[in-house]
């Protein structure tokens, strides 16, 4: 799959994959999107660079960092569900901030829940792409 | 309480860490604290007494009724006092025989877990901590045992260990649980007040008792682990082998002898365990050579003693076996000390090496002497009244008294015998001139303990008023369920226990002079044999092992397509057998709503799927195969637009895509493309795909018929904005309504991410080579 015109549009789609990831994530509450969605779009996308230009220069923008997604996503989501137990709730109750933030919207632990899921997911599928992947 | 009991691990963790800055001071100080702990417990002397016992109680776990109660009785002091005053005495004499050890300070660790779980064992009033601290003493003995982990046989003798006692240990639990549910409570006070010789289980819970008491206590046929774990360092050997861990079947049979006393399997069973392994202990200990060896199987013996004396179960009986419990710990805890001097200074631990080190280490060969009287039951020790107290209990048990009589005199004239070897042999008699010419006495933290331990059998010999008033008598009490008391006199009068003490000592010494035909007599007991337990226990493994390799081998064929038949296989035929066995399949074919088509494009997924279907039957190459089932999932995917679930169709496009392109990933790695040319094959292939479809099928059916029914759906739809904050359904479900599923499914992908980048790390190695 080394053509040129897919090699060419990949590295100027990229960011563009990456901002409609961000805003599948964040519209993801209230209309069709969330994490995993949103994950899913970025790593189609990172799929299309490592087959059009190679593992090499793939690694070179992600090198270990697929790991430490993982990590934190695992950690985010643990936060989220242990949260409600430090405020003296149940387990993966949801807390929320009640003042509305400019351009993301609402906050609170069920956001930081599906950030958790969306690092999982996009490192998940990313250390499987990588490992799996030998040009 | 709580403090004192879980003093011991903290004290570990700290012992981990800073022992490697101040070795010496650290191991003094640990010992100081033990000491102090055994302090503690002294400081309950007088408040518990024969009819009052102590009870401590902390919440744990509430709900289970599985909470913390420590229950201080005579028996439970008895054993606590043993745990702390050894802990401190073998700490301190640690301190020297582990000095200059790489990794002394896991040694002093894994010895203040011990120490710490031993005293929770022994205090424990609910049956279930029994249980939990009873594995911790198991697993810090393999932690111990395998100390010198550089050492296969260290390692094998650790794993044996481990499996025959934490396996005992589970058959406890089995047992234990029983009594719990035959009793109706799990705390002990209530349960030692009950019953059991009417229960339907009682066999089974005397077998499981029996399992856990006679692995820990090495008892025949489980006693092969013990002179294997002389593995350990020899520290380990006095205080876990000798001393305590042991003794901790013992005091679980002395624990419930309440419960059980009388009852006739009991009795017997304990009887007639409890002599052959002290004849089986006693003869084999005379064949060995080296001196830890010698006193293992010493310790199995007289731990089969005590098991026989519970066994006899009359008040002078159960008397004896406690005497002699203490006996026991002291003069053993001493020798093996003494051994492990010999070892240390002299080089060497083999009898036919040592000789006239007296003169080299006087004070270690006089706690040898003294030790060794008391193990010879010399008067005026204290193991001449324990010698006492045993033969007057057999010659006056309700059954079998010439046959028990018989067995304790040959293993007591054994014993006089090896305690002569051991004592006089090593430390009089001919010098070899190699090992006497290194040999040096043991600094002082080395022979204090075992000349402390040997000396104070000889003082409770004379002075013993307040043991036996303030421990023994309570402790006696506890394990026969009535007021007891005990004396412990040196002499009482011309009978025949006296002369037959005296007969011992006499063919004791004789058997001394005359032990090379002995050994000669009993040649045929060395012979290599196959049907030893010890050679059943390696062949369980080896069975254990080929089984787990054929049950692999049989259930991880390693082809993708026979795990996929296994796993829908399975599915189908378990869904499919809960739908006949409730009745839950549908009288009828449900109304489903009519399917309203508007629109021509409306049906253009059903072209897509068709041309899917139709090209995958048909194609020759796997990468139209690959996109023809994409273009079948693309076609699926744009119903659900049709059909209002934006986020699933989203969902299925994408993973669609994503798994085509993993595929195109690896596509060139994947062997060459064949058709399955096996007939009854496709058949079986055909046949589980027919009957997946129409399992899905009927199952969609069944959530369309239930589906108003459980009101999940309205419940979602009307509180989503509410509750959940959001307006789309499905991401709140899965981040709030139902986040636990989400975190179990996550956490799965990301072992699941794990497993393909280790297996692919494996590929590659073995591609290297």
């Amino acid at each position: 799959m080394r053509t040129l015109l897919l090699a060419t549009a990949i590295r100027l789609l990229l960011p563009v994959f990456f901002l409609f990831s961000l805003y599948m994530f964040f519209r993801g509450h209230d209309l069709p999107g969330g994490g995993f969605i949103a994950a899913l779009v970025l790593a189609i996308g990172v799929l299309f660079h490592l087959l059009a230009l190679g593992k090499q220069k793939t690694l070179r923008l992600f090198g270990n960092s697929t790991y430490w997604m993982i990590a934190l996503g695992l950690l985010a989501i643990i936060g989220a569900a242990f949260f409600g137990i430090f405020k003296g709730g149940a387990m993966l109750e949801a807390y929320w901030i009640q003042a509305k933030i400019p351009f993301i919207g609402k906050l609170g632990t069920p956001i930081l829940f599906d950030a958790g899921v969306y690092l999982v997911v996009l490192g998940v599928s990313l250390t499987i792409a990588f490992a799996l992947f030998e040009d | 309480m709580l403090a004192a009991i879980l003093g011991g691990y903290l004290l570990a963790i700290v012992s981990l860490f800073f022992y490697q800055r101040a070795p010496q001071f650290t191991s003094y100080l640990i010992s100081l604290l033990v000491a102090g702990l055994a302090a503690y417990f002294f400081s309950f002397w007088g408040e518990v007494t024969a009819d009052d016992a102590l009870v401590f109680s902390y919440s744990w776990v509430n709900t289970l009724e599985v909470n913390l109660h420590f229950y201080l009785d005579g028996l439970s002091l008895f054993f606590v006092l043993l745990i702390t005053t050894f802990g401190a005495v073998i700490l301190f004499y640690s301190s020297g025989y582990m000095r200059g050890e790489a990794y002394a300070n896991r040694f002093f660790a894994y010895m203040l877990i011990f120490m710490a779980s031993m005293i929770g064992l022994v205090l424990s009033a609910n049956i279930i901590q029994i249980y939990v601290f009873w594995e911790l003493t198991s697993i810090s003995s393999f932690l111990l045992i395998a100390y010198k982990s550089q050492s296969a046989d260290a390692r094998k003798s650790a794993l044996q260990a481990l499996l025959v006692t934490a396996g005992g240990g589970l058959a406890l639990l089995a047992g234990l649980i029983l009594i719990g549910l035959e009793s109706g409570s799990w705390y002990l006070p209530d349960i030692l007040e009950h019953d059991l010789s009417q229960s339907a289980y009682l066999p089974a819970i005397l077998v499981l008792l029996f399992l856990g008491a006679f692995t820990k206590s090495a008892q025949f046929p489980f006693h092969f682990w013990l002179p294997n774990a002389m593995e350990a360092p020899t520290p380990v050997s006095a205080y876990l082998h000798s001393a305590t861990m042991v003794k901790a079947g013992i005091f679980l049979l002395f624990r419930f002898n309440p419960v059980f006393e009388g009852i006739e399997y009991w009795q017997q069973t304990l009887m007639i365990v409890g002599s052959a392994t002290m004849l089986m202990g006693a003869v084999l200990a005379m064949l060995q050579k080296d001196l830890k060896k010698i006193l293992a199987y010493v310790t199995i013996s007289t731990l089969g003693l005590m098991v026989a004396a519970i066994g006899i179960g009359t008040d002078a009986a159960l008397k004896a076996g406690l005497v002699y419990l203490l006996v026991h710990a002291l003069y053993k805890g001493s020798m093996f000390m003494i051994a492990g001097n010999a070892d240390h200074e002299a080089g060497t631990k083999d009898i036919r090496k040592l000789g006239g080190l007296a003169k080299k280490m006087p004070f270690t060969a006089a706690a040898a002497v003294l030790s060794g009287l008391s193990m010879a039951g010399f008067p005026p020790l204290l193991g001449f009244i324990g010698k006492e107290k045993l033969y007057e209990a057999s010659m006056h048990a309700p059954s079998f008294e010439i046959l028990l009589t018989g067995a304790f005199f040959i293993s007591s004239v054994l014993y006089v015998c090896i305690a002569i070897i051991l004592a006089y042999g090593a430390f009089f008699g001919n010098a070899n001139a190699q090992v006497y010419e290194k040999a040096h006495e043991a600094p002082f933290s080395m022979w204090f303990g075992p000349l402390l331990l040997a000396s104070a059998g000889l003082l409770f010999g004379f002075f013993n008023y307040p043991l036996s008033e303030g421990i023994l008598g309570p402790a006696v009490s506890s394990i026969a369920g009535n007021s007891l008391s005990i004396d412990l006199k040196l002499w009482h009068g011309f009978s025949w226990v006296l002369l037959l003490s005296v007969v011992t000592l006499a063919s004791g010494l004789g058997l001394y002079l005359v032990r090379n035909k002995y050994e000669k007599l009993l040649s045929f007991v060395q012979k290599e044999r196959s049907w030893t337990p010890e050679q059943l226990y390696f062949k369980a493994l080896t069975g254990l092992d080929r089984l787990a390799l054929g049950q692999t081998r049989f259930i991880q064929s390693g082809y993708l397509n026979n795990y996929l038949i296994t796993i829908i296989g399975f599915l189908s035929v378990a869904s499919a057998y809960i739908y006949i066995s409730r009745d839950l399949l549908p009288d009828q074919i449900p109304e489903l709503a009519p399917i309203r088509t508007r629109t021509v494009y409306e049906l253009t997924p059903l072209l897509l799927i068709g041309v899917g279907v139709y090209k995958i039957f048909t194609t020759r190459s796997r990468l139209t195969m690959l996109v023809s089932i994409g273009l079948l999932g693309f076609g699926v995917a744009s119903i659900f637009i049709f059909f209002s679930a934006p986020d699933v169709s989203i969902t299925q496009f994408l993973v669609e895509t994503i798994t085509l392109l993993i595929f195109m990933l690896i596509i060139h790695r994947l062997p060459q493309h064949k058709l399955l040319d096996n007939v009854p094959r496709q058949f079986l292939h055909v046949g589980v795909s027919i009957v997946f479809g129409c399992l899905m099928t009927l199952i969609l059916l069944s959530v369309e018929s239930a589906d108003g029914a459980s009101g999940f759906k309205d419940y979602y739809l009307e509180n989503s904005l509410e509750i959940g904050k959001g307006k789309n359904v499905v991401n709140v479900i899965l981040v709030d309504f139902r986040a636990l599923d989400t975190l179990g499914e996550v956490t799965v992908i990301c072992i699941a991410a794990l497993g393909i980048v280790a297996l692919n790390q494996l590929n590659l190695k073995s591609e290297e080579k």
